[in-house]
Order: C-alpha cells, then structure tokens, then sequence
C-alpha cells in the first residue's frame, strides 16, 4: 500500500505533468511551425496585425460564428467553458498557500459549476447521439473527451457527498506536488479515483481534440490581414516558395510563338502594324485620358 | 407547392457517392504533366503527398487536427442542405481526409503505430468517396463563417483535389479546361478567329441598339484597361459584357482583351501549384504582350478571388511592369465605381431607364467571402437601378448562399448536384419573390449567371438573371426599341 502511494501520489503526477507540458509544447510546436502558403484572408478582414488580434479574441471569448450556426449550442458551449474554468479556480485553492481572497470568494460560483459540468456535459452527449447526422460522422474520440471530463467531475461530486474528502490531507499533498516535497498519501477512498482520472486527462489532453482551444489561432481564413502590403509579403514570404513552380518551362504555346502568330494573324487582315488603342480610340468619339485609380482600390 | 416549403432531404449516408465527375483521358493527363491513372504504387503517392500537405498546409492540418466536431457547419453547407447527405457535410467531408490521417499521421498513429488500428484503411473504396465528394463543394466558404475555430474547408477541398491529381485522379472537364487555356487562352478552346469575330458583331450590334460607336477591341497595345472576362460573356452573357463597353465608352477610357488569356477563372488551382501557377503566369505574359495601363477582372468571382489573393503569389508581382499604373489587378466594380465617384458618368446615367426592374442583388460566394469588395457593385446598383433589393439577412453580405456552380463542377454529369446545391439559394430567392416581390436576380459572376440561369427554371421560379454591369450598362445606353432602329 505504502509502494503505491508513492506511485500514485509520487511518481505518476510528475509523469503526467511532463506529457501534459511536453505533448502540448510539440503539437503547438508542430502547428506554428507548418506555414500556411496560401493567402486568403476571409472578407471583410482587417487590414493590419492589430485588427487581427482583435478579431481572433473576438472569435474565442464570443465565438459569434457558433451564435450565427445555433444560438442554444452557443449557450451550452459558453457555459461549459466557463464551468471549466470556475472548476480550474476552484481546484486552484488546494495548490497555493496562503489562498488570496480572490480565490475564496469563487468557492461558491465554482461548486455551482462543478454540479452543472456534468449536467452540459450530459447534455452535449446526449445531443450527439440524438442528431442523426452528428452521430452518424462521430467517433469514439468524441465520446472519449467528454467521457472523460464527466466520470472527473462524477468522481469529484461523489466524493463530496458520498464521503468526506480528506482535505487536509489532499491540501499537503497538493502542496508537496507544487514544492517538489513529499507527502503522506491521502486515506484510501474516491479521491483516489478522482486523482487518477485527473492525471488520465492530463496525459490524454495534448493528443486529442482538447486542444482545439489553440487550434482556432492557426485559422489562416481568421488570422491573415488583408492590405496591399499583406498580399505582397504573401507572395515573397518563405512560404509562398510551397506552391511557386520552379521557372517555367518552355511550352509549345508560349508568348513568343503567340506574338509571332499574333503578328500573322493581322498581317492576314491586311494590317501590317498593330493599332494603338489610342489611335484607335481617337477614331471614336470623345476619348478621355483617364488618370488612374488614384487610390488604393484593393485597400 | 411554394418553394420555401420545398422538402429538405432525409439524411442518407452516401447518397450522392455516385455522383462522381468523369475521370480525364490517359492522353490528356500527360498533357497535363500528371502521373497516369491509379499507377502501381498509388497508395504510396498518394499517403506521400498528404504527408506533404500536411506538413505545408497549416489550413489542412488545422482542418484535421483541431476540428471538435461540434457539428455548426452541417446547416451551412449547402449541398448537405441539398442532398441530405452527411459526408457532404463540412465535417464529413474533412473527416473523409481525417481517415487517413488518424490512420497514418496522428500523433497516436506516431507513437503507437498499427496498434489497434483497422488494417487497410486506403483501399479503393475510399478513394470513391475522396472522387465523389471532394468534387461536390464549390469551396465557397460559408461553412468558415459558422465554425468558431475558423476551419476553411476550401483549404481541405483543395488541397485533397491535389493529392487525388497526384495519383491521376482529375475530372475529364477540369483537364480539358485547363489544356484549353494553354492552347487558346480558355477552357471553351475558342480560337482568337472566333473571339475577334464575335467582337466585331458584338461592336455593331451595339451600335444598331444604341446608335453609338463603341469599341469591343481585342489584342490591342496600350490600352488603358486589359479586360480579362470569362469566355462565355461576349456570346452567352453578352448583355453584361456589352455593359463593360457601355463603361469604357462612357469613361472615354480605351480597353481590349487579350486572346492570349481571355479567361479569368482559373482551373489549374484544382490540379496544384504547377498547373495554377501556369495559368497565372499567363496573366502576366498577357498583360506584356499588350503593355496595357491597367489589368481589370471582368464580373468573374473564382477568377477575381484567385488573382487578388493568390495572383502575386503565383505568377509574381507585377511591381516591374513599369506601363502598369495600379501594381494590383482592379474588379470592373472598382473601376467602375470609381469612374462613377468621379462623375465619368454624369449626364449620362439614367437609372430611370430600369423602372419596374426589380432585382435582388446575389453576391457570389467568392467576392463576397474571399473578394475583398462589398461596397463596390451596391454603389453601382444604387446608381443604375433604383428598385434594386439586398438578399435576407441570414443569406445576405457575407453569408450569401452559393450558387452550387463554381469550384470546377461545371461539368454535365454534376447537373443533379449543381440543382441540388442551388437549392437553398433558390429557396431564399423564391422568399424574396414572394414577401418582397423581386423580379429578377442580379449578380456579378458568370458562373453564377450560367448556373442560376439553367437552375431557377429548374425550380420554377420565373425571375430573370443579369449582371451588375448589365445594369449599368442599360442605366448608360438603353437598347432602343427594334422600331426605332435604323
């Protein structure tokens, strides 16, 4: 018993840690370090770095594009995230010493959130299952997350009140964890439980969909401005060499034969030079030099 | 029955699996410097070029890799909204891609190899579904606006319309298209005899209708605009096309085209960078054969997208063609509402001219999501015709409903799938008939003319198709009654 207390409380929360903070560092390694060759910012874009910015947080803390899609999903996903994120705090507590008083005054929104984690999360997979077409393209990935997420926050909730959770116990523990200190392992009960599944969704959390939360910054259509200067350094970045060809090959149609047939083909007509389109124009009525767009048109 | 009532389809899984493009001749993929059909060692090609998508396509891997599968895209799309079918979801149709890539490339995959993995997973099977569906999305985008992580789809649809070229998987009329703009400048093959002859008569018809000389030149030098249209406009779309004179005329500005390239669309983007960059490139030797002051896309949505995202990316800038006054590619709406700003139509527009016209405007997919333009065509809708109508909100601006025509399925054999994706547009513009009593559709992009002309008969809905320029051109010179002519 003593031998798996100290797997479990000892060895296993920093293996855990170092696939969370490893898993996470090389897939967001790997996506900032895949180039996006093709420009194509997605109209009405902002022009510079700023706007862009802006609309990506837009995106994240509104997510109006799952507003305009369905506005009971939005609310249902809005709230699981911030039921998430009360939880987080809420659990934050037991890691620092002394707690600030920021900290304590959301003990009570962070059980309300804990009690209704399950119940949106219920409520998501049930909606899963119920769409026809969203169970038919489902896989187990996607029950996998959420199932995860639920038996975490069941566990929790049943050691609430089920038992009484050590946490004078669990408070040392989490604090030894934090100090890199050792501490007694917690009385065997649900904590356990808990606990295992906590660091299950820490060693999960990197390689599945969890990470979709980074995912939206790499949006080329949200994250490219849109300007005259955007769309030359596009062209010359280092990225647009993924899809420029090499230089171009002769084809058995290319500019030179067509001028020369080009020349021919008036020649047939009886014109030996080409008319300007001025000269031409002139032979119309009223031609006017026009002065150019003065402007930047494309913006 | 109304049409806003129409049925939407049940849900069936593969229900258009069958409607696949014809596949190109072996002939004609040498043409295109493609590998034959299905080669001996097509899976190795093919899982190579996804790995290479992979690693340098950020958009592909976002698509892949970060998707929740929320399902807010499904109502967005509409050819799932037009055939029911799950894989013609955005989702579905990225998961068809995300198959592969959970087999071979996914961080589980990496570590743990086969383990626990179906065998086989690249079969032929598969690459049916990769056939059938990577070629029924136009790439318009709509689903972009309704995912909250930004997922392109467009950036998946392309990217698996490259990988599958790789392996000698290209549509029939794709290749020809693209083989028709090398030969003769574009995908119809019509020969410069041809486009200069319909010039000419498209010059005297418009003098019988308006009594006015106008130039329609082609292959002119120093012209201050280069027109690049689509190639049926001057034939099918001539009422549009003649707006376009109808402008310059007005302006006093001199034009030509060009039978070097007289095709703004670009198809070679459905085949890879090699392929789009030939067509671009030909943008540019275009405009150094006629040396012109100015380069105008015509009412053209992929071709006008294609050039202002990606023209300077793939044909280079046009910074060293020093006769060039603008360094940018301009729409014929900016031009235009630029000559109208600046009173180069004053005196001569009448919009009285379109009285009882009441057309709601479509904005097609590409300049409304992709074009960077909005303000342009209203401006000249507002000046040309005063009974004009915006679209309903939910399907207006920027979330405009595609035509289910563009991104290369204009092939015959896709006729079902084009209807049923128009469908939900058309149900949109059947409610504007009916609460708002709109006469006739106008818009600004001949594939969506070709298609809403051919499809709202189809459905029954008796409104009539026109392009912007149409418009304007009709508020400058009306066509005199056939009475009064000479």
């Amino acid at each position: 018993m003593e031998a798996l207390g100290t797997l479990v409380f000892g060895i296993l929360p920093h293996a855990a840690l170092a696939v969370l903070l490893g898993g996470c560092a090389w897939r967001l390694w790997g996506w900032a370090a895949t180039p996006e060759p093709w420009p194509q910012p997605l109209t009405p874009a902002p022009a510079g770095r700023a706007g862009v910015a802006w609309r990506f947080l837009w995106q994240a803390l509104a997510m109006p594009a799952l507003w305009r899609a369905n506005p009971i999903l939005w609310a249902l996903v809005w709230l699981l995230h911030l039921c998430l994120l009360l939880t987080f705090l809420h659990h934050l507590r037991l890691f620092v010493q002394p707690v600030p008083e920021w900290l304590m005054a959301l003990r009570a929104p962070g059980r309300l959130a804990g009690h209704l984690l399950p119940l949106l999360l219920l409520i998501l997979l049930m909606r899963r299952l119920a769409g026809p077409v969203l169970r038919r393209l489902s896989v187990w990935e996607d029950y996998l997350a959420p199932a995860l997420l639920l038996a975490l926050s069941l566990s929790g909730l049943a050691m609430h009140s089920l038992e009484r959770p050590p946490l004078v116990e669990i408070k040392a523990l989490a604090l030894g964890l934090v100090g890199l200190r050792a501490a007694p392992s917690p009385p065997a009960g649900l904590f356990w439980l808990h606990f295992l599944l906590a660091l299950g969704l820490c060693c999960y959390l990197p390689w599945g969909k969890l990470m979709h939360g980074a995912g939206l910054w790499l949006s080329p259509g949200l994250g490219q401005p849109d300007s005259l200067r955007s769309r030359a350094a596009a062209a010359t970045g280092q990225a647009a060499t993924l899809v420029q060809p090499g230089p171009p090959e002769t084809s058995a149609w290319g500019p030179e034969e067509y001028r020369a047939a080009l020349k021919n083909r008036w020649a047939g007509a009886g014109v030996h030079r080409v008319m300007g389109a001025r000269e031409r124009a002139q032979s119309l009525t009223g031609h006017r030099q026009w002065p150019g767009p003065g402007g930047d048109h494309g913006r | 029955m109304a049409a806003e009532s129409w049925p939407a389809p049940a849900m069936a899984l593969g229900a258009s699996a069958d409607q696949a493009c014809l596949p190109a001749q072996a002939n004609d993929l040498e043409a295109l410097g493609l590998p034959e059909a299905l080669p001996p060692d097509w899976r190795q090609r093919l899982l190579g070029a996804f790995g290479q998508a992979l690693e340098g396509q950020r958009g592909l891997r976002q698509a892949l890799e970060a998707c929740v599968g929320c399902g807010a895209c499904h109502q967005s799309c509409s050819f799932h909204l037009g055939t029911g079918d799950p894989h013609n979801t955005p989702q579905g149709r990225a998961d068809l891609a995300r198959r592969l890539y959970r087999r071979h490339f996914s961080p589980r995959a990496r570590l743990l190899g086969r383990w626990g993995q179906p065998r086989d997973i690249l079969d032929e099977d598969l690459l049916g579904l990769w056939r059938a569906y990577f070629w029924q999305c136009t790439l318009c985008r709509r689903c972009t606006l309704f995912c909250p992580l930004g997922i392109d789809t467009s950036l998946v649809t392309r990217a698996c319309r490259h990988i599958l070229a790789q392996v000698g998987q290209v549509p029939g009329h794709v290749a020809r298209e693209f083989l028709g703009i090398l030969g003769s400048g574009n995908g119809q093959g019509l020969p410069p005899a041809a486009w200069t002859a319909r010039h000419q008569a498209l010059e005297e018809e418009l003098l019988r209708e308006t009594g006015q000389a106008m130039a329609c030149p082609v292959d002119e030098q120093g012209a201050d605009v280069l027109l690049i249209p689509s190639p049926q406009e001057p034939f099918s779309q001539s009422a549009t096309y003649k707006g376009y004179a109808k402008v310059f005329h007005a302006a006093g500005l001199s034009w030509t085209t060009s039978t070097y390239l007289n095709q703004a669309s670009n198809p070679g983007l459905w085949l890879g960078p090699r392929q789009a960059a030939l067509v671009g490139r030909r943008v540019l030797e275009a405009t150094r054969l006629l040396k012109p002051r100015h380069i105008v896309v015509a009412e053209s949505g992929q071709g006008w997208a294609v050039l202002r995202n990606l023209g300077a990316v793939l044909a280079g800038g046009l910074a060293g063609e020093k006769y060039l006054k603008a360094k940018e590619p301009l729409h014929i709406c900016q031009l235009s509402s630029r000559l109208l700003k600046e009173g180069a139509f004053a005196g001569v527009l009448r919009p009285q001219a379109l009285q009882g016209v009441k057309p709601v405007f479509h904005e097609p997919c590409q300049v409304a999501r992709s074009g960077g333009l909005g303000q342009e065509p209203r401006r000249l809708l507002k000046a040309a015709c005063l009974g004009w109508l915006e679209m309903p909100k939910p399907v207006g601006g920027p979330l405009t409903l595609c035509c289910g025509a563009g991104g290369g399925l204009n092939a015959p054999e896709l006729y079902q799938v084009r209807l049923a994706g128009l469908m939900p547009l058309a149900r949109a513009l059947a409610q504007a008939q009916r609460r708002q009593g709109c006469t006739a559709v106008v818009t600004m992009c001949a594939t969506c003319q070709d298609q809403l002309g051919e499809g709202l008969a189809h459905f029954g809905l008796g409104l009539t198709v026109h392009g912007v320029h149409e418009f304007l051109g009709q508020a400058l010179y009306p066509s005199r009654p056939a009475e009064a002519r000479p």
